[in-house]
């Protein structure tokens, strides 16, 4: 059975043409399925845990990727497969899993490959994608063997699926891997410092250091500090001090023939 | 968009220790490792080492090949080669199979190039009469 998620600003009168190409393409390929719109008062956490409960389901979200990802994280565990609809063309999830926008995805999730991949956890919380912090007030302890003390890097971005780089901006030449590896015991640690736009001038980002570790602590250098931790690009942040490790469950997820993981 | 081929597999992946960063410990890769930063402790591999010019290790190094730009603090056990760019400057005693070094390049200790791979002895084993 197949469940889908809209996304909250999906219904922004723009993209109703879009919507429709969609549903187009899902009811030519004969897999239409039951319909969810994400609301402010109805989280796709709660809507994912409540399809998770119907045997074995296809839940697909039509969104960006920071919805996607949320949904994966609530279905960590379970028997149910996610597949993905993007409609952002600027969506790195869909770049990495190979999964064209708009109404072509619909073509990925009907030839079903499915792909098993691992979360990271931070303080037990998981996360799909990456987890970033500032690095100046930072010291990270990997694997329980060395420290890593960040001293002219910026920024500092744990990767379970990404990739691997800060933005859009062009790749250090360094920087052979294009994406992490989403099915390891590792997690990628990215260093260095962020690409930023003012006005007409686009500063390019210096990619440091990359690391692999099985285990990471995360320290403030000082007590008095406060190390703010973003979890997979959206709202949500936890408090370092924070322990972070690759979870021991793992998801199936609809992918297309070129992803790159 | 790019290929799936252009992914690497974990055991040709690169480890670098960039030019902001310092590391202290005992740093194990399953990989190549490029030090541009600064790194303290032992570093060992089963693959390459690179340090660049600009970068510092107060290590004991072991790796399969070598090429050093920078400065090193410590002893070399390379199974294969270690190459000295004119910028390096290395204090410690080297082992390996074959060493090139660049005019230019400092090298203050014991060298021991060539000879048995994997001269380690047997062990000996004890028998009871």
């Amino acid at each position: 059975m197949y469940f889908y998620i809209y996304d909250s600003f999906l219904q922004e009168k723009k993209y109703k043409r879009t919507i429709s190409k969609i549903e187009t393409r899902l009811a030519t390929l004969d897999i239409s399925g039951s319909k969810r719109r994400l609301t402010a008062l109805k989280s796709v956490q709660e809507i994912v845990r409540s399809l998770s409960k119907n045997e074995s389901p296809t839940i697909v979200v039509i969104g960006n990727d920071q919805t996607f990802c949320k949904a994966a994280t609530a279905m960590a565990g379970t028997d149910s497969v996610l597949g993905f609809i993007p409609v952002k063309k600027d969506s790195e999830m869909a770049k990495i899993l190979g999964i064209p926008v708009n109404e072509y995805a619909c073509d990925i999730v009907s030839a079903r490959r499915v792909e098993k991949l691992k979360f990271g956890e931070v303080n037990g919380k998981k996360f799909f994608s990456s987890i970033s912090f500032n690095a100046s007030k930072t010291i990270l302890k990997a694997d329980q063997k060395y420290q890593i003390i960040p001293q002219k890097t910026k920024k500092i971005k744990i990767v379970n699926l990404d990739l691997l780089r800060f933005n859009k901006a062009d790749e250090s030449e360094d920087f052979k891997r294009i994406a992490s590896n989403p099915k390891d015991d590792y997690l990628e640690i990215l260093m260095g410092r962020p690409g930023k736009k003012f006005l007409f001038f686009k500063r390019k980002q210096e990619l440091d250091s990359l690391f692999f570790v099985e285990k990471l602590e995360i320290k403030p250098k000082k007590s008095k500090h406060s190390v703010d931790i973003n979890i997979d690009k959206g709202k949500d942040k936890i408090q370092a001090p924070a322990t972070v490790n690759v979870s021991n469950q793992d998801i199936s997820i609809i992918v297309g023939k070129d992803r790159l993981i | 968009m790019l290929g799936k081929n252009q992914k690497i597999k974990p055991e040709d992946a690169e480890t670098i220790i960039g030019a902001g960063v310092k590391v202290d410990g005992t740093f194990t890769a399953f990989g190549n490792v490029i030090v541009k930063g600064q790194l303290l402790g032992s570093l060992k591999t089963e693959s390459d080492v690179s340090i660049k010019e600009g970068g510092s290790v107060d290590a004991d190094i072991k790796a399969k090949n070598a090429s050093i730009a920078g400065k090193v603090d410590g002893n070399l056990e390379v199974n294969q080669k270690i190459q000295l760019a004119n910028s390096a400057k290395v204090t410690g005693d080297i082992n390996c199979q074959v060493l090139s070094i660049e005019e230019g390049a400092i090298l203050q200790g014991n060298c021991k190039v060539g000879g048995e791979k994997n001269a380690t002895p047997e062990p000996e084993v004890e028998t009871e009469e």
